[in-house]
């Protein structure tokens, strides 16, 4: 096969799982919390090891931790 | 019959002998900062095992049946970040509909465990040292079973230290390093017992 | 205004480097530390390789900005941290070798980084190209001292002198710098003087150095936290007893 072959399956490869990320992960945002879980977040024990700065409740709960 | 002792014996060389944290340095991150919180550390356990299992059954075959036939196997690190994010984010969206109580316990972990240096490195070593899928699922569940085991004694050890008196610039993290220096001794006496 | 601003991108330029550095500050990035720092030599080449990284996808997350749609920012800076690093990887592989199979799995693993995706999460998708530039190679810099600390520290200790020429292969033969013993005239043979402690290669001591590094640096800061304190109460007492001795009648108002 030639070069340019190997260079549009491995495009191709990454898009598909790329559009499978970004499918996946847009739906897992856009789910609404289970009732009865909305104050999980507000019990910060279990985010302490957390370092993903994107987590939208992650300024929330270093805050409350730090001061 | 030989299969199955191999394997057995794999499991327990990856999680004790060649420990995930301890020896080959992977998952620290998550290690130190979990703090002394027991169930925390349970949890996000059970979670670690649940997601490196189903991200070597997936990555397995996809590299020797996709990326190896197509000639790409440079492609190997970025297909991999990409199965295990997304397999978090969809059994992530299944717990949320259907179990709020798994949620409950361990949803909140489950997006931290896409950076989590355990994962990636199993699946890499996997294919990066050529083992056969009976040895790469026995690296994955002996890699699991030593991540829970260590994370948990960690956990449990640090709730002792809460109460005892350490010096004032030891306090927190740094004794906690220290400790975990004493554990990786203690492992390290476990070296050569299973001769592979 | 411009001084201003070059003073803004030197600040975090250089915090960086010192006051908020990844690794004894922030406690980042903990895998490659404890891992790669057995030998001197492969930690600075991971810190090179992660610096090159880390900027080249600080300034590529910065660039694309406007363009990537708020909901699908982490999906794309993954894919923007995993290519770079599969691009270094296959550098590597090609120029450098031996530092390729030092490193082993954990050049792959600088994907999960927890530096490379905090920064690019929290600075990169806010800031301009420029910003983002300084800041990646200011924390890069700093990651790099960090990690070459602890690796000499380990390697010194451990082996009681440091190797060159073994990883980057350029500098000619292995040269041997005794520092915790005497030479051997021999690789196999034993030295006359030994004063080196093998444990410090071993994981063990890995946990060890840092664990006792990172207390170092919190006894300093509570040293500078204690001096802080005094200097305040002096100064509060001085003025109080100034404020006594001299009663100034215009100071209506201000009660001590």
């Amino acid at each position: 096969m030639s070069s340019a072959g190997y260079l549009a399956i491995a495009i191709s490869i990454i898009a598909v799982l790329l559009a499978v990320f970004v499918f996946s992960f847009i739906a897992y945002r856009r789910t609404p919390v289970p009732q009865g879980c909305e104050d999980v977040i507000a019990n910060s024990e279990k985010c302490e090891a957390c370092q993903q700065t994107g987590c939208p409740y992650y300024a929330a709960i270093h805050k409350k931790e730090g001061k | 019959m030989n299969y199955l002792v191999a394997f057995v014996l794999g499991i327990l060389s990856y999680a004790l002998i060649n420990n995930v944290v301890l020896v080959r340095f992977y998952g620290i991150c998550s290690f130190v900062g979990v703090g002394n919180k027991v169930k925390s550390a349970a949890s996000m356990g059970i979670a670690v095992t649940f997601v490196i299992l189903l991200a070597t059954l997936i990555c397995y075959p996809i590299y020797h049946f996709v990326l190896i036939p197509a000639g790409v196997p440079f492609l190997d690190t970025i297909t991999y970040i990409l199965v295990i994010a997304s397999l978090v984010q969809v059994v992530g969206l299944f717990i949320k509909k259907h179990s709020p109580a798994l949620y409950k316990s361990l949803g909140i972990y489950l997006p931290l465990i896409t950076t989590n240096c355990a994962v990636l490195g199993v699946v890499t070593e996997n294919t990066d040292s050529g083992l056969s899928f009976l040895e790469s699922l026995s690296n994955g569940l002996g890699t699991a079973l030593g991540f829970f085991i260590t994370i948990f004694l960690f956990a449990c050890i640090r709730v002792r230290l809460e109460g005892s008196k350490t010096p004032k610039a030891f306090k927190g993290i740094p004794i906690a390093l220290i400790v975990a220096c004493l554990m990786a001794m203690a492992f390290m006496g476990l070296s050569g017992v299973i001769n592979l | 205004m411009m001084e201003k601003k070059k003073s803004a991108h030197f600040q975090s330029f250089v915090s960086g480097i010192w006051k908020e550095n990844p690794l004894f500050v922030s406690l980042l990035g903990l895998c490659p530390a404890l891992a790669v720092t057995k030998s001197l030599e492969a930690a600075f080449g991971m810190g090179i390789l992660f610096t090159i990284v880390l900027v080249c996808s600080n300034v590529l997350v910065s660039a694309l900005r406007k363009v990537i749609p708020d909901e699908a920012k982490t999906p794309c800076e993954i894919v923007i941290i995993a290519t770079f690093v599969t691009l270094v990887k296959m550098l590597t592989e090609a120029m450098l070798p031996e530092l390729y199979s030092t490193l082993g799995v954990f050049l792959s693993l600088l994907v999960v980084n927890c530096i490379v995706l905090g920064r690019s999460e929290a600075f990169a998708v806010k800031n301009g190209v420029v910003d983002s530039l300084l800041d990646g190679l200011g924390n890069g810099i700093g990651y790099t001292i960090a990690i070459c600390i602890i690796a000499l520290l380990r390697e010194v200790l451990g082996t009681g002198m440091l190797t060159f020429g073994e990883t980057f292969t350029f500098l000619g033969g292995p040269h041997h710098l005794y520092i915790l013993t005497g030479p051997s005239a021999t690789p196999v043979a034993q030295p006359a003087w030994d004063l080196s402690l093998s444990f410090f290669q071993t994981p063990g001591g890995a946990f060890l150095v840092l664990g006792i590094i990172l207390a170092v640096l919190a006894a300093i800061r509570n040293c500078k936290a204690e001096k802080a304190k005094v200097d305040a109460r002096l100064k509060k007492a001085a003025e109080a007893a100034a404020s006594k001795g001299n009663p100034t009648p215009s100071q209506g108002g201000q009660s001590k």
